[in-house]
C-alpha cells in the first residue's frame, strides 16, 4: 500500500512539475520570429521578398478599402461643403458641412484625420523596411520601385491632409520599442505635434520626386497602380497650391503627364456608363484614366449605395436618404452652358419616398459612381489639361489655356470658348474654374478648386442668394478654408493645436 | 474523527493478527459487547416550536449503531443499558441523553444559533468561523430555494457587505457584474474568481442556484491570496450540495411567473410629430397620415419564466451522493430574447478505505440565449430607441411589398422596432459546459493528509445567426446572410495539496503546501455566407457567397503555481495565518513571468480573555487585521507580450491575384517587460456577537493599491502599431463595510434583520504614457467619459449646461475659462457613476409555517449619463421623439428645460443636461411562503410542502427618468459605467413557486 501512496504522490508531482511548461508560442498568429521584430533600427522585420511584397499589397488593399474615408467623405468635403451639392441625408455631420457650421466634434472629420494618419503608417512600413530585406531575390530595382509606390501614396495622403487641415503631423519613421526606460522619450513620437505647412510640402515634394524617378511607368491595362504619371500629376497639383506655388512647374509636370500617352475618351459617358444588360461597366482603365481604384466583378464597392440606385443591382431601391444631392446651383451651371452631355452623366433623376431637398417625384442624385463595379477615378487627363489651362491663364498665355479648355469642351459636344472669354484674363480664370466644375463635378475637386483660386468667400458667401434650396450658410471667412482638428485627437494628444476659428 | 481513528485502527488489526496478545485483546473486546444487555429505546424529537424533526441522527455513543427519526420525529434503537445517545441534526445543537430505562424519550432539540462553529471554506481548506482571521463574507443560502433566481450571482446581490452586484440590463440570461471592493483594474478583468467545488473559473452561468450548498466570498488579500494569481478581485467560493444523512431525500422545486417592463414611455403622435418636423425642417411629411401603430405595445409583451429542479440525495454508510437535474426557461419582455438552461449534476463522495476518500463532481449544462440589438440608435437598428424614434403613422408590414417590413419614413433614417427585432430573431448562442472534477484524499495519519485533484472544465459554444434576405432593409442589401461560429475551450487544473494539523493542548497549528497547474486550450471556427434565395433554409449551405473572413483560430495558455499556508492559533484566542503563493503565467514576458504573492493576517479574540469572561452579554469579540498581495493577468491576451500579426485575405478571383498570399500586418506592439498587475491590500476588521448570539456585527475597513496596472494602451494614429499591452500605472480603492444580523424576535413569531452597507472610493494615481483616455462616443461624436489621474474610473466629462436660454431656445453652456466662446477648455467633470454607498436590507418574518421575506437593495450617489434621452428628446433630425419634447422652447421668453427643435447638434453636446442622479432604493424581492404541515402530508410521505409567491423589482424609488437606474450599456466595464444607451430595460416579475421534499 505504501507503494501505491508513493506512486500517487509521485504521479501528482510529475504531472505538475513536468507537465506545465510556460513557454507557449501562438498557434494562429505570426509573431516576431516569423515576421519581424520590434527594433526597426537593428533588426530585420521582413525576411523575404514575399513578406515585403505583402506590405506593398497592403497599401493597395487599403486604397481599395478606403471607399468611406478617402472617397465618400472627401466628396462631402469637396461637393457638399462647396456649391455642387446639398447634404442629402440629414445627419448632423453632413448638415454642418453644407451650412459651414463645422466644429471639432464632427465625427466624419475625426474618422478621416485618424484614418489618413494610419494610411501613412502603412506607407512607412514599406518605405522604412524595403531596404533591409535580406532576401537577394528582391532586386535593387524592385526595392526602389516599391519604395516609390509607397512614397507616392504617402505624399498623396499628406497632400490631401494639408489641404484640409493645414498643419499636420508628418511621421516618416516607424515606432521604436517602448520600454520602461524610454517611455518618456517616446512621447513626441507617440503624440506628435503638427508640422508647419512648408515642412509638410517639403516632405510631399521629396516623396513625389522619388516616386517620379523610380515608380513604374503607367500600364495602359491597369490604372490601379501608383505609377510615375501619378507622381507627375500630383506634382502638378502640388505646385499649383499657394504655399509652394510655381506655375512653370505646374505646366512642366502637366506636359510630363501628357507625354505618357493618355488620351481623352471619345465619349464622356465612357468614363461612367454601365453596359446595356446592367451586369458590369462598359470600360475600366480607359485611355484617359491616370489613377483609378478598380472594383472588378465578384468584388464591387459598397459606396454606390450612398449616392443612389446601384445600376448593376436590380433589387436596389431608394432605401434611405442619399449623400451628395446635386444642388440647384450646379444644375443651373450646366443649364447656363447648355451642357447636356456632362449633366446627364453627373446627375440622374429619381422618385424616392422623401422630399428633403426636392419634391420626391423629381429628385436628382449623384450619378458618376452609378454601380458597384464603377471604378473610383481619382485622376484623369481632363483634370490635368484644365489644371494646365489654369496655370497658363495666370501666366497670361490665354491662347494655350483656351486651347486646352476647348479640347475638353469639344469632347463634351460644346462650342469652343467665346472670343470675349479668350481675350480676358479675368474671364479666363472664371471660365477655367467653371469648366473644371462642369467636367469634374462629384470627382472630389470643387472645394479645392475654389480654395486654390481664392474664390471661396466670393462664391460661397453669395450662394444663398443664388440657390434657394441651400441651408442658410454661416459666413465663410479665411478661417473657414481649413477644417477643424478633431477634438478627440486634441484631447488625447496634448501636442496638437486647433485651427483658428474653431 | 473519533470514528475514523477507530477504523484506522481496525484496518491494522489484520496486519497485526499474528500478534497473539492482540487477538486476546480483541476477543475480550468483542465478548464484552456480546455479553452486554440490550434494551430498545423509543422516543420522539421535536424542535422548540413543538414540530417533529425528520432525519435526526441517533447514535449510541462510542458504538457504531445508530438510526434516524422518521417523518413524525419518532425513532427506535436497541442499545445497551447505561449507554449514552448522541442526538444530532444539522442546524440544531447536539444533545447527549443518558439511557436509564426503556421509557419513551421526549427530546427537544434547540436550534443552533451559534454561528461560531459554522465551518467556513477558505482556499484549499476550511476553518471554523471563530478561527477566521480575514475578511470572509458568508452568503446566506437558506432562502435560495424561495427566490426565483436564474443566476447564482443573483444570490449575492445585496447580501454581502463590500460586494456590489449589478445587473447591467434586463436581457434574459445576461451576465451580472460582481465587484468585490470596487474596480481594481482598468483593462484586466475586474470579475472575481469563482471556485466551484475547488475548480477555479471566471463565469458561473452553468450553475443552478438550487445546487448550491454554501457560498463564501473572500474579500481581502490575506484570504484571497491563496488563489494569488487570479484573486485580486476577490474570490467567490461555491460548494455544491452533497448527500445528507437520513432517508433518501427527493426534492422538487418549481416556479413559474410573468415578467413585465417596469415603465412605459410615450412617443409623439402623428400631428405632434408633424409639428416637430415643420420646426426642424429637414424633411417634409405628406398630409393625410394617421396614427397606425403603438410601437411600445407591439414591441413589449409579458414574458413567461419557468423553472423546474429535481434532486435526489442520500448518504449510506461511507457513500454520499447528490444528483440533480433541472430546466429553466426565461422568456424576454421583448419576444426574440430568451434564456434556456438544462442542468445536470452528480456529486459522489466515498470513503473507500479508512485512509482514502474519493470525491467526484460532474456537472453538465446546456444553455441557450438570444438577444436584441441594443446600444445603437434607431438608424442602426437599435430596438429600444426605435420604439420612440419610429413615427406612429408607420405600419408593421408594407402593404405594397408582401413579406417586407414597412420602411418608408419620408427621408427619416429609422427602421421600426419590429424590423429591428427581426434582425436577430434567428440568432442563437448556445453553450454546452461540462465540469468534471475528481479528487482523492489520502490520510497518512489523522494529522497528515494529501489531496490530489484533477478537473476539466470544457465549454462548447456555438453562435449562429441568420438574416432573412427579404424581410428587412439590411437583409435585402445583403441578400440575406448567415454565420456560424463555434468554439471549444478546455481548462484543466491539477492540484496537489499536503496538509498537516497539529493540536497540542491549546496550540493549534495547520500547515498547507501544494502545487496547482492550469492549462487552457481554445479553438474556434467561424464561417459567414451571404446571398440566400429566401428565408426558408437558414443553414450556411443555402447561401452562395462564402465570405473572405472564414477560418479557424486557436490559442493556449498555462499557469503554474506553488502555494503554502501556515496558520496557528492559541486556544482560538490569538490567531495568525500566513500565505505565500508563486505564480507563473505563459501570457507574460518570459523574464517577468513569475509573481510572488505573500499575505499575513492575525486576529485576537478578546472575548476569550479573562477580563471579558464576566461580561456575559458578549458572546464573541474579535479583532482582525491583514495585509497581502494578489495578482491579475486575466485581461491580457493569450500571448500578450508578443507582437502578433493579423492576416487579411486578398481577393484571389481578381485579375493577377490567382496565387496571391494573405497580407499580414502587425496587430500590436510587443512588450518584453509585461508582468503581473499586483494589488496590495490591507484590511482591519472587527467581529462582535452579543446578546446570546442574537446580534452580530461585522465591520471592515480596507485600502487597496493596484500597481503595474495592465492596460491596453492605444498609441494613436501615427504609431506603427495601434496598441500595446503595458503595465501602465497605479490605482487605489479604499472603503468601509458594515454588516448587522439581528434576531429581533425569537419564539413563535420570529423577525430577523440582515443589513449591510458598503462604501468604496476609487482613484487613479498615475499613468506612464498617455495621461488621459476617453471612452463612450455619443451621437455627436464627443466622448462621454474621461479617465485621468486623480479621478475615479468612469467620470463623465463635458460642458455644464445652465439650462435653456429663454431668448434663443438653445442650451446655455457655461464658459468656465471666460474666453467668451465655447471651447474644449470649458469642459469639466460633470458626473460620477460610482456610488457613494450601496446597501442591502433583508427582513424576514415567520409565524407558524408562514414566512415573509422583504429584501430592499439600493445605491446612493451614483450618476447616470442618459444618452438615450439624446435620441428621444434631442430633436436634431427626423426621428420621432418622446412626449417630453412637447415642452420644448417655441417662443422667445418661454421658460422650459427642453431646448428648441433644430437640425443641429449644438444642444446635444456632452453636458450635464444628460447627467441624472441614479440613486435608488428598490424592493428587490418580496416573498411570502407557507410550510404546509398536517396529517395528509405524512400519509403521503411528503416531508416538506412549501408554496411561495415572489415579486421582484416591485417598486423602485428614484429620480432617474429612464427605464431603470440599475443600468450600464457597457456591462461590466470599469471604464464606462452608468451609461443608458438604448439598453434592454430591467423587468419586474411575479412568480409562483413550490418546493416539495419526499
Amino acid at each position: 500500500m505504501k507503494n501505491i501512496i508513493k506512486s500517487i504522490f509521485f504521479l501528482g508531482i510529475t504531472i505538475c512539475f513536468g507537465g506545465c511548461s510556460l513557454s507557449y508560442d501562438p498557434i494562429s498568429d505570426f509573431v516576431e520570429p516569423n515576421a519581424g521584430n520590434n527594433n526597426p533600427s537593428t533588426v530585420v522585420k521582413y525576411q523575404t521578398k514575399v513578406e515585403m511584397k505583402q506590405q506593398l499589397d497592403n497599401v493597395y488593399k487599403i486604397i481599395q478599402d478606403a471607399q468611406e474615408k478617402w472617397y465618400m467623405d472627401m466628396l462631402a468635403f469637396s461637393e457638399t461643403h462647396a456649391d455642387n451639392a446639398y447634404s442629402g441625408a440629414t445627419d448632423a455631420e453632413l448638415i454642418s458641412l453644407e451650412a459651414n457650421k463645422l466644429d471639432g466634434t464632427n465625427k466624419n472629420i475625426e474618422r478621416d484625420w485618424t484614418t489618413f494618419l494610419e494610411y501613412l503608417v502603412a506607407a512607412n512600413r514599406v518605405i522604412c523596411n524595403v531596404d533591409n530585406v535580406p532576401d537577394k531575390t528582391l532586386t535593387d530595382a524592385e526595392r526602389k520601385q516599391w519604395k516609390a509606390e509607397a512614397s507616392i501614396w504617402r505624399a498623396w495622403v499628406l497632400f490631401d491632409m494639408t489641404r484640409l487641415w493645414g498643419e499636420v503631423p508628418v511621421v516618416t519613421a516607424e515606432t521604436p520599442e517602448i520600454t520602461a526606460e524610454n517611455v518618456k522619450e517616446m512621447y513626441p513620437i507617440l503624440f506628435p505635434s503638427r508640422n508647419k505647412v512648408d515642412d509638410v510640402y517639403k516632405q510631399i515634394i521629396s516623396d513625389l520626386n522619388y516616386g517620379l524617378q523610380y515608380a513604374p511607368k503607367v500600364d495602359s491595362a491597369n490604372k490601379f497602380k501608383l505609377s510615375s504619371s501619378v507622381a507627375a500629376t500630383l506634382l502638378a497639383k502640388v505646385y499649383a497650391e499657394a504655399p509652394v506655388r510655381d506655375y512653370n512647374k505646374v505646366i512642366q509636370y502637366c506636359e510630363l503627364v501628357k507625354k505618357d500617352g493618355f488620351a481623352l475618351v471619345p465619349n464622356y459617358s465612357d468614363l461612367y456608363s454601365v453596359n446595356s444588360s446592367k451586369t458590369d461597366v462598359n470600360f475600366r482603365n480607359t485611355s484617359e484614366s491616370i489613377f483609378e481604384v478598380v472594383y472588378p466583378l465578384g468584388s464591387g464597392s459598397w459606396v454606390t449605395w450612398m449616392f443612389g440606385i446601384d445600376q448593376c443591382d436590380p433589387n436596389s431601391t431608394y432605401n434611405w436618404a442619399k449623400w451628395i444631392t446635386p444642388s440647384r446651383d450646379l444644375i443651373q451651371a450646366y443649364e447656363n452652358e447648355g451642357d447636356v452631355v456632362r449633366m446627364n452623366e453627373a446627375i440622374v433623376w429619381g422618385q424616392p419616398s422623401w422630399s428633403i431637398h426636392y419634391p420626391s417625384d423629381h429628385y436628382p442624385f449623384m450619378y458618376k459612381t452609378r454601380s458597384r463595379y464603377n471604378s473610383i477615378i481619382k485622376f484623369r487627363l481632363a483634370d490635368v489639361l484644365l489644371l494646365e489651362a489654369e496655370a497658363y491663364t495666370v501666366q497670361g498665355d490665354l491662347t494655350s489655356a483656351s486651347d486646352l479648355v476647348d479640347q475638353v469642351r469639344l469632347r463634351a459636344k460644346l462650342p469652343k470658348l467665346d472670343a470675349s472669354i479668350r481675350s480676358s484674363k479675368e474671364n479666363m480664370v472664371n471660365a477655367v474654374l467653371n469648366e473644371r466644375r462642369l467636367e469634374l463635378a462629384f470627382e472630389g475637386q470643387r472645394w479645392f478648386d475654389l480654395v486654390r483660386n481664392g474664390k471661396v468667400l466670393e462664391v460661397m458667401n453669395t450662394l444663398n442668394a443664388r440657390d434657394s434650396g441651400r441651408k442658410p450658410i454661416n459666413k465663410f471667412t479665411e478661417n473657414s478654408l481649413l477644417m477643424p482638428v478633431p477634438q478627440t485627437q486634441i484631447d488625447s494628444n496634448p501636442n496638437l493645436t486647433q485651427n483658428n476659428g474653431y | 474523527m473519533k470514528n475514523n481513528k477507530l477504523k484506522w485502527g481496525l484496518n491494522y488489526t489484520q496486519e497485526l493478527f499474528k500478534n497473539s496478545s492482540f487477538i486476546i485483546l480483541c476477543f475480550l473486546l468483542f465478548s464484552l459487547n456480546a455479553f452486554a444487555q440490550k434494551i430498545t429505546i423509543t422516543g420522539q424529537v421535536k424542535d422548540s416550536s413543538n414540530e417533529p424533526i425528520v432525519g435526526v441522527s441517533i447514535i449510541e455513543k462510542g458504538m457504531s449503531n445508530g438510526t434516524m427519526t422518521n417523518l413524525s420525529g419518532n425513532f427506535s434503537i436497541a442499545v445497551s443499558t447505561k449507554s449514552t445517545l448522541v442526538i444530532s441534526s444539522i442546524g440544531y445543537k447536539t444533545q447527549e441523553v443518558v439511557v436509564k430505562n426503556a421509557t419513551p424519550l421526549k427530546i427537544v432539540l434547540q436550534e443552533n444559533t451559534e454561528l461560531l462553529d459554522e465551518v467556513v471554506v477558505v482556499g484549499y481548506g476550511s476553518v471554523k468561523r471563530k478561527d477566521v482571521t480575514t475578511s470572509v463574507a458568508v452568503v446566506s443560502t437558506k432562502d435560495l430555494d424561495q427566490r426565483p433566481i436564474v443566476s447564482a450571482a443573483s444570490a449575492i446581490q445585496g447580501k454581502a457587505a463590500g460586494v456590489n452586484v449589478i445587473q447591467p440590463n434586463g436581457e434574459p440570461g445576461s451576465g451580472l457584474v460582481v465587484r468585490i471592493r470596487g474596480n481594481s483594474s482598468i483593462n484586466a478583468s475586474n470579475d472575481p474568481l469563482y471556485v466551484v467545488d475547488g475548480v477555479p473559473m471566471t463565469e458561473i452561468n452553468f450553475l443552478s442556484p438550487n445546487d448550491i450548498e454554501s457560498m463564501q466570498i473572500l474579500k481581502d488579500a490575506s484570504s484571497a491570496a491563496i488563489y494569488g494569481s487570479r484573486a485580486s478581485n476577490g474570490v467567490v467560493l461555491i460548494t455544491t450540495k452533497s448527500g445528507s444523512k437520513g432517508e433518501t431525500k427527493i426534492s422538487f422545486a418549481a416556479h413559474t411567473g410573468i415578467t413585465q417592463v417596469s415603465k412605459q414611455m410615450k412617443s409623439l403622435n402623428i400631428s405632434q410629430y408633424k409639428d416637430l418636423m415643420k420646426e426642424i425642417g429637414s424633411i417634409n411629411i405628406p398630409d393625410g397620415l394617421k396614427d397606425e401603430t403603438d410601437w411600445f405595445k407591439e414591441t413589449y409583451r409579458t414574458g413567461i419564466t419557468q423553472n423546474y429542479q429535481l434532486s435526489i440525495s442520500k448518504s449510506i454508510d461511507k457513500l454520499k451522493y447528490y444528483i440533480s437535474g433541472g430546466y429553466t426557461d426565461e422568456g424576454g419582455v421583448i419576444k426574440v430574447a430568451y434564456y434556456k438552461r438544462y442542468n445536470f449534476r452528480a456529486n459522489i463522495e466515498n470513503q473507500i478505505r479508512s485512509w482514502l476518500k474519493v470525491n467526484a463532481n460532474l456537472a453538465y449544462s446546456d444553455y441557450t440565449s438570444n438577444g436584441i440589438i441594443s446600444g445603437e440608435g434607431a438608424n442602426k437598428a437599435g430596438v429600444i430607441l426605435s420604439i420612440i424614434n419610429t413615427p406612429t403613422y408607420a405600419k408593421i408590414w408594407d402593404d405594397n411589398k408582401p413579406g417586407q417590413y414597412y420602411n418608408n419614413f419620408y427621408g427619416a433614417n429609422v427602421t421600426h422596432p419590429i424590423e429591428n427585432m427581426s434582425r436577430t430573431e434567428d440568432n442563437k448562442s448556445s453553450n454546452n459546459r461540462l465540469l468534471g472534477s475528481m479528487n482523492a484524499e489520502i490520510s497518512f495519519s489523522p494529522r497528515l493528509k494529501f489531496k490530489s485533484s484533477v478537473s476539466i472544465d470544457r465549454i462548447y459554444n456555438a453562435n449562429t445567426s441568420f438574416l432573412d434576405p427579404l424581410k428587412t432593409e439590411y437583409g435585402r442589401s445583403q441578400y440575406g446572410s448567415a454565420s456560424d461560429k463555434r468554439s471549444l475551450n478546455t481548462v484543466m487544473v491539477y492540484d496537489n495539496i499536503l496538509t498537516y494539523d497539529l493540536n497540542l493542548k491549546k496550540h493549534n497549528l495547520n500547515l498547507m503546501a501544494g502545487t496547482s497547474g492550469t492549462t487552457s486550450m481554445w479553438s474556434q471556427t467561424e464561417q459567414t455566407v451571404s446571398k440566400f434565395l429566401n428565408g426558408d433554409i437558414k443553414t450556411l449551405n443555402a447561401g452562395n457567397k462564402v465570405e473572405q473572413g472564414n477560418g479557424t483560430l486557436a490559442s493556449h495558455w498555462a499557469i503554474m503555481s506553488y502555494v503554502g499556508r501556515m496558520s496557528y492559533n492559541y486556544d482560538s484566542k490569538y490567531l495568525v495565518t500566513a500565505n505565500l503563493r508563486a505564480d507563473g503565467s505563459s501570457k507574460l514576458a518570459p523574464g517577468s513571468r513569475w509573481g510572488y504573492f505573500p499575505s499575513v493576517s492575525a486576529a485576537w479574540r478578546l472575548s476569550s480573555e479573562s477580563f471579558l469572561k464576566d461580561i456575559h452579554w458578549i458572546d464573541d469579540l474579535k479583532l482582525r487585521g491583514g495585509w497581502g498581495q494578489t495578482g491579475n493577468q486575466s485581461g491580457v491576451g493569450d500571448y500578450g507580450y508578443l507582437q502578433r500579426h493579423n492576416f487579411s485575405r486578398q481577393n484571389w478571383w481578381e485579375t493577377g491575384k490567382a496565387n496571391a498570399l494573405p497580407i499580414i500586418s502587425p496587430a500590436n506592439m510587443s512588450n518584453n517587460e509585461l508582468t503581473w498587475e499586483t494589488t496590495t491590500q490591507s484590511n482591519i476588521g472587527v467581529d462582535l456577537t452579543v446578546l446570546n448570539n442574537r446580534l452580530t456585527f461585522i465591520a471592515d475597513a480596507y485600502y487597496k493599491r493596484t500597481t503595474n496596472l495592465l492596460m491596453d494602451v492605444p498609441l494613436g494614429p501615427t504609431a506603427s502599431f495601434s496598441n500595446i499591452y503595458r503595465n501602465e500605472g497605479e490605482m487605489e480603492n479604499k472603503g468601509f463595510e458594515f454588516a448587522i444580523n439581528s434576531k429581533n424576535l425569537v419564539g413563535n413569531f420570529k423577525w430577523d434583520t440582515d443589513f449591510n452597507i458598503s462604501f468604496n472610493r476609487n482613484k487613479v494615481l498615475s499613468f506612464d504614457t498617455r495621461q488621459s483616455y476617453f471612452y463612450a462616443q455619443s451621437t455627436t461624436g464627443e466622448y462621454i467619459t474621461k479617465l485621468s489621474i486623480g479621478k475615479p474610473l468612469g467620470m463623465f466629462y463635458g460642458y455644464i449646461s445652465d439650462g435653456v436660454n429663454p431668448e434663443t431656445g438653445d442650451i446655455m453652456y457655461r464658459d468656465i475659462d471666460k474666453s467668451g466662446k465655447l471651447t474644449p477648455s470649458d469642459k469639466t467633470y460633470i458626473g460620477n457613476p460610482n456610488p457613494d454607498f450601496t446597501f442591502g436590507l433583508t427582513n424576514n418574518f415567520s409565524y407558524k409555517g408562514f414566512n415573509l421575506n422583504v429584501f430592499f437593495q439600493g445605491s446612493v450617489g451614483n450618476d447616470i449619463y442618459n444618452l438615450s434621452r439624446m435620441e428621444t428628446e434631442g430633436m436634431y433630425d427626423a426621428k420621432n421623439q418622446s412626449t417630453s419634447v412637447l415642452n420644448r422652447w417655441r417662443i422667445p421668453g418661454q421658460i422650459t428645460d427642453i431646448p428648441r427643435a433644430v437640425a443641429s447638434k449644438d444642444n446635444l453636446k456632452t453636458s450635464s443636461r444628460f447627467v441624472e442622479d441614479g440613486s435608488f432604493i428598490r424592493l428587490k424581492s418580496l416573498t411570502l411562503s407557507y410550510n404546509v404541515t398536517g396529517g395528509l402530508l405524512k400519509k403521503w410521505n411528503i416531508g416538506k410542502l412549501q408554496p411561495y409567491f415572489t415579486a421582484q423589482n416591485l417598486f423602485t424609488i428614484t429620480k432617474y427618468k429612464g427605464f431603470d437606474p440599475e443600468i450600464n450599456q457597457w456591462g461590466g466595464s470599469a471604464l464606462v459605467q452608468g451609461l443608458d444607451w438604448g439598453t434592454y430595460p430591467q423587468v419586474k416579475s411575479f412568480v409562483f413557486g413550490i418546493n416539495v421534499e419526499f
